[in-house]
């Protein structure tokens, strides 16, 4: 065993109730951290969705140019404070060379731990890189061992947990494909889970949609995997696995979909070119650029959606780019 | 030179470009035309033009030396280059090189792209067959000799650079150091040879010792930590380095080609920067901490923190920064630079940060 083993296997102990930040990598990963946690006995504590305290708090904690879901990140590992014993914030940097996620999933342990040194909070951990030569799996069965589990308890765990987020989201999947062979505008609302779940981001633009009668496809509920190796195809070098995962959706939609909402945080390192690419080679089917950044009031947004929606049924009913 | 006189005549002979990189444009044109023997086309000084260019055909919020190198590829392909030679890299960088090549086929260029992200695919065996595709007659000795002798001029350039930023604020003859410096450079350029090279860096570095200097005792030194590419290119970083030494500081910077790339000081430091961080946290986080972390304890007065704006590792490192400027008490500017162009804010405050921290080694001293 090594130090860093030995470390933290001694500062993990005592931990009962774990707090989980209900943003970035819960989108993608939230189940089966909650299934896994559980399973090996621990209470889980979820923080609340994003609201504009939970924001502003992350924003008083973070550097200026940081982006919006750092930001948004920084608030909900803030508004955990006091009710947990420690904080889950892994290091899930990414798989392969081509397929990880930002940088910034990379820094996100060392960043939580410095910012909220003050506040003494505990932060547990699991680092799997591109670098990485073991399976994940093995990671978190470490992680259950340095909370005082057995081996075998970990990998019981881990395993069920697996299983059961599987499930949700393939019951999932089943339902977007069900809206896809219904009638109706679609509309795919192209953003990183983190950004189109999150209710106080994404969730406003599905909220809205909906009133005006369309129906809103995520990325993350298509299938992920024929997209990415659609995307292998298009181009090469392109590093992020969500920005893969975008634009193979796109591809595998395009003639399923009335348009495309391409929706990023400011300043999103992998979006800045990514959608660059998207918006220079996708060119047969509307696409609506969209960029959030801190700011109060959906006046304007709307107002976007709405002409763009607008823009969708006029051309269906014989308008421009039809003929 | 007699082995392409044919070519040259006929004209076929490949340009190739790389996009400005500080100094580094020099030992790439000697590799280019010496170890591969193809033509180079060496990027004009950087203008706005150059920036406007960039930044007009860029997406709006990419971090900035995409902007800064595609204009320079503009620029470069209006110059005649065929070839453009694009760097990869663990970050934004990586994507740089196709997206890049997307752009300026969008405007209608005609140009091939070397991708140096690619090579990450291949075999090391099968890089020899991207140096056949520009020139197929390379010789493998020379080009194996020739190799070498670009490391040695990047190691040389460096050395010489450091040393000039290191003094340069303290010459006794005002503008010597910049002469030698830029006579140095010159003579690189101009360079045929191995023994040019080593002819070319002995004479700066003896002629460098050899001038007369007004250093204090305890002169003011100030560190600078961060962003690959605005930290080396003096155009990106309004020449920030040159400023602070005018003031009378001396300079040190760690990251440098020889250092990061050659030296492999990431894996290298990775251990130094272990108080503040725990996993690595990006391409360049354990360079930048380490580094500061090794002023700080030298009893540096003072670090500055250069990146382009919206560099993510970055800014995920400017918290580790932080918490180090309070535990040594070691003050830190930090520096965001866009395609900005005018100086004046800078200047201002650079000379803020100059009086705070000549002022606190008065007071210290006493």
């Amino acid at each position: 065993m090594n130090l860093d083993f030995m470390k933290e296997f001694h500062e993990y102990a005592g931990v009962k109730t774990i707090g989980i930040p209900r943003a970035l990598h819960y989108y993608r990963y939230g189940r089966l951290w909650l299934e896994f946690f559980r399973g090996l006995g621990f209470e889980c504590v979820v923080s609340e969705p994003t609201t504009k305290e939970i924001l502003t708090n992350g924003i008083n904690r973070s550097i200026d140019e940081a982006c919006y879901s750092l930001k948004v990140y920084l608030g909900h590992v803030d508004s955990l404070i006091g009710k947990c014993d420690a904080v889950f914030v892994p290091r899930i940097a990414g798989f392969k060379l081509r397929e990880k996620y930002c940088t910034r999933f990379e820094a996100l342990y060392d960043v939580v731990s410095t910012v909220f040194a003050d506040k003494g909070i505990k932060v547990i951990t699991l680092s799997h890189d591109w670098k990485s030569e073991n399976d994940i799996e093995e990671d978190y069965i470490e992680l259950g061992i340095k909370l005082g589990k057995s081996k075998k308890e970990a990998k019981k765990a881990y395993s069920q947990a697996v299983k059961a987020s599987q499930q949700a989201s393939q019951a999932e999947a089943k339902e977007q494909r069900a809206i896809l062979s219904q009638e109706g505008h679609k509309l795919l609302l192209a953003a990183h889970p983190y950004i189109a779940h999150d209710p106080y981001i994404g969730g406003q633009v599905e909220n809205f949609l909906n009133g005006l009668g369309c129906k809103v496809l995520y990325v993350d509920r298509a299938n992920t995997k024929a997209a990415v190796k659609r995307s292998q195809a298009m181009v090469h070098t392109l590093p992020w696995i969500e920005s893969r995962e975008i634009l193979g959706t796109i591809d595998l939609y395009k003639n399923k979909i009335d348009g495309i909402i391409l929706m990023s945080a400011y300043p999103c390192c992998p979006d800045s070119m990514a959608n660059e690419y998207i918006l220079r080679t996708v060119k047969d089917i509307p696409i609506l650029q969209v960029t959030m950044d801190v700011q109060d009031g959906t006046a304007g947004l709307e107002t976007r959606l709405e002409s763009f929606v607008d823009i969708i049924r006029f051309r269906e009913s014989g308008g421009y780019g039809k003929e | 030179m007699a082995k392409n006189n044919n070519k040259t005549i006929s004209g076929n002979r490949r340009k190739i470009a790389l996009p400005t990189f500080g100094n580094y444009n020099i030992p790439f044109k000697y590799f280019i035309e010496q170890a591969i023997g193809a033509e180079c086309v060496l990027p004009a000084a950087h203008t706005k033009k150059t920036v406007h260019f960039g930044e007009l055909n860029s997406p709006d919020f990419v971090c900035t030396p995409f902007k800064h190198t595609l204009g320079s590829l503009i620029e470069m392909l209006e110059l005649g280059a065929d070839t453009l030679v694009m760097s990869g890299g663990p970050c934004r960088l990586g994507f740089y090189g196709e997206l890049q090549k997307k752009i300026l086929e969008d405007m209608g260029y005609e140009f091939t792209m070397i991708d140096l992200e690619w090579l990450k695919d291949i075999n090391k065996s099968e890089w020899l067959k991207v140096i056949k595709s520009v020139n197929p007659d390379v010789k493998v000795p020379q080009l194996l000799l020739e190799t070498t002798n670009t490391m040695k001029m990047i190691k040389y350039i460096d050395e010489i650079e450091e040393l000039y930023h290191a003094n340069m604020g303290f010459e006794a003859n005002e503008g010597a150091y910049d002469k030698i410096y830029r006579d140095f450079l010159f003579d690189m350029r101009m360079a045929a040879s191995g023994n040019d090279i080593k002819n070319a860096y002995r004479k700066a570095k003896i002629a460098m010792d050899d001038e007369p200097l007004n250093k204090p005792d305890m002169p003011l030194r100030v560190g600078i930590v961060g962003e690959y590419y605005t930290i080396m290119d003096k155009f990106s970083n309004l020449d920030v380095e040159n400023k602070l030494c005018r003031m009378g500081i001396e300079v040190h910077r760690l990251m440098n080609f020889s250092n990061y790339n050659l030296g492999g000081s990431e894996q290298k430091l990775f251990p130094a920067a272990k108080n503040y961080m725990k996993f690595q946290m990006g391409p360049t986080s354990a360079t930048t901490v380490a580094a500061a972390e090794k002023y700080a304890r030298q009893g540096f007065d003072g670090l500055v923190h250069v990146k382009c704006f919206g560099c993510t590792p970055e800014v995920d490192v400017m918290p580790l920064l932080q918490k180090l400027s309070q535990d040594y008490h070691i003050p830190v500017l930090y520096l965001s630079y866009d395609t900005q162009t005018s100086d004046t804010g800078l200047d201002t405050r650079l000379e803020a940060f100059y009086d705070m921290i000549s002022l606190k080694k008065k007071v210290l001293k006493n």
